[in-house]
């Protein structure tokens, strides 16, 4: 029972009903009046049928220019204002906030830009002024059609998910903990502590990288504020920023912490080994076993793959009473979904370095002797499996001569074209502390350049090459492969271009970074976006380096880019405090200028859903809704809705079509 | 019960539109009985004379396009006698078929359909003459640079479309006819038809998200009998499409063409639709495919004119050919 | 066509970058012809390709500004839905006679002062070839 197309739009006869408009032309000094006969745009914009009250000042922003409007509107009772001055980039609030003064709604001002967009760049009067005149009866076009909003406001749930327990996932918990927020923490392994508890010291400063990160872990493992969740997975996430509904997977850790004390006697009786993940598969573990002895939570866990107890008549030695006294064994514990309603998240997921045998031409698969940079900390670090002595693989003996490789995959079109960022500095870390281990060793590093981008990090790679006399070459390294126990490396030096041969004991690449397994199946699940490389997307690369495009969901460390440890703990930081501006509220605010649906349109055809950047639609009894507290308004399911069934608060198709008739004199 | 005065005038018409009344079977009879035909030159015998010379019609129901002056005229008389006046047929709604002859100019349509048709034996390349020929007092009706829907000239009290309409809205409309016996007059602007889009009455399985990988023609492999055609990548009509055809040709497998005309609060069917179709093209993938090969997949779309606009072209915001380029 | 042809130009500039871009024109005063009249959207996506008809029908040329594809559009995507529309509007264009020149896509960021004076010199320019958008009488 509808009208049928096409719709009257340019049909005049009361289209401005009981408006009563006010328009205030700004001379803005000469930067106006010089182009535009100021004057004459106001005598031309009274003749206007919705405006009852027009007049031109110096300066509007002024304060004797602000209270020019607000008598007018409380006098000639206007119903909207257009301010003609500069961009609204510059003073859209200043007047909003007069004219809510003044009593109106600050959605009934707009403002006509004549300064940046005519005066400024036109040079004929007449032209200029009759442009300015049109500028300002579109905008008028649009005012009068702007409904009164008021903020859309939401309460929240105050407690925080976070995504990944290593070095920015624990920083992260903390801030917001010590803040006095609760705050979920998921960890994905048996401990928290990430990749950072494997190093064996940090650089610039050397600090032993345990010493620093152990007491934080305690930290979170005693926080009040903190629940911990560790061999656990995020498998959903609903709901909107303040509102999220999370459901965790719990995995059996088949020992209870809480009885644990820590005997070790359970791994004397077990009899199966497999490698250590730990210690990068240089060492052996059981299948019962703690990852690390400051693992947090201290704790021993059974691997379910390797345990052959998940059978009890095969063997369960680890459980009798006379091996594990406080009986922490159960081989009968289950997976538990665990669900949280929490107000942020933030993810922290960190990295892993790239598989080593997709580069075949540097044989790390093949050869013993030619190693990952992390297997290279473990062989550092006095917890290793070596004792902190570096011993090469295949013989256990201290290599004399030793090949640094930087970028091995890194800034390489066939592997990762971005660079990893910390390589140049941790292999300089490595020439150090190898030189200081063993001090008659020969040290190479092979780089394409040195990027030691960081406080310090220079001087660091300084001392590395004239301190330690490490031989920097620099040069591609094209092949590596081991013989007759040899490392032999091919590659070409750049500087003296040349192509070079050099032999070592053993040799240790540094793999690219890359973001961690399911990241891209986690992202999907919070609706957010992940780049070309797989790192997560933050919403803008300058203004919001921690935020993703939907709002509430934060990032940290190296599952947003490659980063070294000061960095990912200035990002975390970063994260928990903007985590913290939500939290700290006690409901959300949002601009009310967001889309909605008229549902007796809408034919719930879904292809909103298909453009909406933020996942902001939904479809309710089949219908699409949008949730006001994710949209940001952009409009693009609005001219995407086929039904014309979505509009856009105060930027609706009317308004749009009327001032495009206006801005052309057709009104 | 007094009977009710019924007429019905031409347009640009094809026929299809007195064929769709035959398909009301029975009910025709319950026409007959509700209403006198003054005049219907495919079902009562008469001359336009009768029509002339009738004072007042209590409802007008006119088939086709404007495509001629005369069609014009016999609009213009039928809305002045009518109490009602029903455009009946996409053609009358929003200008049908006939109206894609907008997008060339009218000499080169004639030229097409007199001289260079391969069946056309007009070796002179002779072009029909409007002016009269005062000897057997006839005159050609003069061709209008443009097709129009009938509401750009006059005012309409219902609206039946459908390519032709289906059964049921010729059925509808006999019951308006008979509902006039009883005085009871249909709300101004009444649509036969759905106020939603075909999609809300399409069966098929809708995608979570709509992403066309790339757009293929309906015979360029098998068409999946449950999935949205759109997802398919096949152009479908549906979404912009006013519902109440009974979803005859979706049944068929074949996707929608628009022949209901756009849903109530779209104007132009056709580039409501390239908006829409333009943003499930890659969705949420466009960043990753880039400029170029977007480019490449929209160029892979043949004719987005004859596609789009199969039936609304006419009542489009650009509905006539600009002089800016050649013509064919 | 005769020289006094002025073009008429509406201009949808997305207020993050095509209209920070004409904003940056003005700081930097750089001088263009007056032929332009822009409306600030929200986003180019925002665009329904029904506005740029409308507009055409009654000026010469529609110029639309937003973020630099790929990654500059504040709201993620919203510059490829406006690239994918007027890519096909441009296909429909043609076949109804129209130049498809006459309606312009640029990607102007907020720095781009020059870029937008230039490409306002340049279509006012090729619009002044083309002269007045007439259809068939």
């Amino acid at each position: 029972m509808e009208n049928p197309a096409p719709r009257p739009y340019s049909d005049a006869k009361g289209r401005y009903g009981k408006e009563r408009i006010g328009v205030f032309v700004c001379h803005c000094g000469r930067n106006i009046a010089a182009t535009v006969d100021v004057k004459k745009v106001v005598e031309e914009i009274s003749k206007h049928p919705a405006v009852v009250h027009a007049e031109d000042y110096d300066y509007m922003c002024s304060k004797p220019g602000q209270e020019l409007i607000e008598r007018a509107i409380e006098e000639k009772g206007l119903t909207g204002v257009v301010v003609a001055a500069c961009s609204p980039s510059i003073h859209e609030t200043t007047f909003r906030e007069v004219v809510e003064h003044a009593g109106l709604n600050p959605y009934r001002c707009e403002m006509a830009n004549i300064r940046e967009q005519c005066s400024w760049v036109h040079e004929e009067r007449d032209k200029a002024t009759e442009k300015a005149t049109r500028l300002i009866k579109s905008v008028i076009e649009k005012v009068v059609r702007n409904e009164e909003l008021e903020p859309v406001k939401v309460g929240l749930h105050k407690k925080a998910l976070v995504i990944g327990g290593g070095i920015a996932g624990i920083r992260a918990a903390l801030d917001i903990a010590n803040a006095g927020f609760q705050v979920i923490l998921v960890e994905r392994k048996p401990t928290i502590g990430g990749h950072m508890a494997q190093l064996a010291e940090t650089f610039p400063t050397l600090d032993c990288a345990q010493c620093i990160l152990t007491p934080l872990m305690s930290e979170v493992a005693n926080h009040p504020n903190i629940k911990l969740l560790t061999l656990s997975e995020v498998i959903d996430v609903e709901g909107y920023v303040g509102n999220f509904h999370v459901r965790i997977k719990k995995n059996p850790r088949y020992v209870d912490p809480d009885k644990c004390n820590l005997c070790d006697n359970c791994t004397e009786v077990c009899p199966v080994v497999v490698p250590s993940e730990f210690d990068e598969g240089l060492s052996l573990r059981k299948a019962i076993y703690i990852p690390f002895p400051q693992a947090v939570p201290s704790s021993y866990v059974i691997d379910p793959d390797a345990c052959l107890g998940m059978n009890p008549i095969i063997c369960g030695k680890c459980a009798e009473p006379d091996v594990c006294g406080p009986g922490a064994i159960n081989f009968y514990d289950q997976p538990e979904i665990i669900e949280e309603d929490v107000g942020v998240i933030i993810v922290a997921t960190g990295y892993e370095i790239y598989d080593p045998k997709k580069i075949s031409e540097y044989g790390a698969d093949k050869y013993p002797d030619i190693i990952t940079s992390l297997q290279f900390e473990r062989l550092l670090s006095p917890n290793g499996p070596t004792g902190g002595i570096p011993k090469r693989p295949s013989d256990e003996k201290i290599p004399k001569r030793i090949a640094f490789i930087h970028c091995a995959g890194s800034r390489d079109e066939k592997h990762r074209p971005y660079c990893s960022h910390i390589c140049c500095t941790y292999c300089s870390k490595h020439g150090l502390l190898f030189k200081e281990l063993v001090p008659d060793a020969e040290v190479y590093s092979f780089y394409i350049d040195i990027r030691a981008v960081g406080k310090n990090y220079e001087d660091f790679v300084k001392r590395a090459q004239e301190e330690a006399g490490i031989q920097f070459i620099r040069g591609k390294v094209s092949k590596i492969y081991e013989e007759d126990g040899k490392v032999k490396i091919f590659a070409v030096d750049t500087l003296l271009n040349r192509r070079i041969e050099v032999e070592v004991d053993m040799a240790v690449l540094a793999l690219p970074i890359v973001p961690a397994q399911g990241i891209a199946d986690l992202a999907s699940k919070m609706r957010i976006q992940i780049d070309n490389y797989g790192f997560l997307q933050e919403r803008h690369p300058k203004l919001h380096p921690v935020e993703s495009a939907t709002p509430g969901i934060f990032f940290a460390g190296a599952a947003q880019s490659p980063k070294d440890i000061q960095d990912t703990v200035a990002q975390a930081s970063a994260a928990a405090s903007k985590a913290l501006e939500i939290l700290t509220q006690d409901e959300i605010s949002h601009t009310p200028t967001v889309a909605s649906v008229d549902r007796d349109l809408c034919s719930g055809c879904r292809l909103c859903l298909s453009v909406c950047p933020y996942g902001a639609i939904r479809i309710v009894d089949g219908k699409a809704e949008v949730n006001e507290i994710i949209c940001e308004g952009c409009g693009a399911c609005v001219s995407t809705c086929p039904s014309g069934a979505i509009s856009l608060r105060n930027f609706t198709d009317e308004q749009l079509d009327a001032m495009i008739e206006a801005v052309v004199g057709g009104i | 019960m007094r009977k009710i005065k019924l007429a019905v005038d031409y347009g640009s018409i094809c026929g299809g539109c007195d064929v769709a009344f035959i398909d009301a079977g029975e009910k025709l009879i319950e026409l007959a009985n509700a209403a006198e035909i003054v005049f219907w030159p495919a079902v009562v015998d008469g001359k336009e004379e009768d029509l002339r010379k009738t004072r007042e019609i209590d409802i007008g129901i006119f088939f086709g396009a404007i495509r001629t002056e005369r069609h014009k005229e016999a609009l213009e008389q039928l809305r002045e006698k009518s109490r009602i006046l029903v455009a009946f047929g996409t053609c009358a709604c929003y200008g049908g078929i006939p109206g894609l002859a907008n997008s060339v100019e009218s000499r080169v349509l004639l030229k097409k359909g007199y001289v260079a048709t391969k069946s056309t034996d007009n070796p002179d390349g002779k072009l029909p003459g409007f002016e009269e020929f005062k000897e057997a007092a006839l005159r050609l009706p003069r061709l209008r640079s443009l097709v129009s829907p009938i509401c750009d000239f006059v005012d309409v009290d219902i609206w039946v479309p459908g390519c032709p309409p289906p059964v049921e809205s010729v059925n509808k409309l006999i019951d308006v006819v008979k509902d006039l016996q009883e005085d009871q007059v249909p709300p101004k602007g009444l649509f036969i038809a759905e106020g939603r889009s075909l999609c809300d009455f399409c069966e098929r399985e809708k995608p979570e998200v709509l992403r066309i990988k790339r757009f293929r023609r309906v015979h360029e492999g098998e068409i999946k009998r449950d999935e949205c055609f759109l997802k398919q990548g096949i152009i479908c009509l549906g979404p912009v499409t006013r519902g109440g055809c009974g979803a005859r040709c979706i049944d068929a497998n074949m996707p929608c063409r628009g022949c209901f005309g756009p849903v109530p609060n779209v104007e132009d069917q056709g580039t409501r639709f390239l908006s829409a179709v333009a943003s499930a093209l890659m969705a949420e993938e466009e960043r990753e495919v880039g400029e170029e090969e977007l480019r490449k997949l929209i160029d892979e779309l043949p004719d987005p004119l004859g596609l789009f606009y199969m039936y609304s072209l006419a009542a489009s915001i650009i509905n006539r050919r600009y002089l800016d380029l050649e013509g064919d | 066509m005769s020289e006094e042809f002025e073009p008429k130009i509406i201009a949808f500039l997305c207020r993050w970058c095509g209209y920070a871009g004409a904003d940056m024109a003005g700081t930097s005063r750089l001088k263009y012809p007056p032929t332009i009249t822009p409306i600030r959207v929200p986003c180019t996506g925002r665009i329904d390709m029904e506005h740029v008809l409308r507009a055409l029908k009654i000026s010469d040329g529609v110029l639309i500004a937003g973020c630099h594809t790929p990654g500059d559009c504040h709201y993620v995507r919203g510059n490829f839905q406006c690239f994918k529309r007027v890519t096909l509007l441009k296909k429909f264009l043609k076949q109804m006679g129209i130049n498809p020149a006459r309606v312009r896509l640029e990607w102007i960021s907020a720095t781009e002062g020059r870029k937008f004076a230039r490409v306002i010199k340049e279509f006012t320019e090729e619009l002044k070839e083309l002269g007045p958008l007439r259809g068939v009488e």
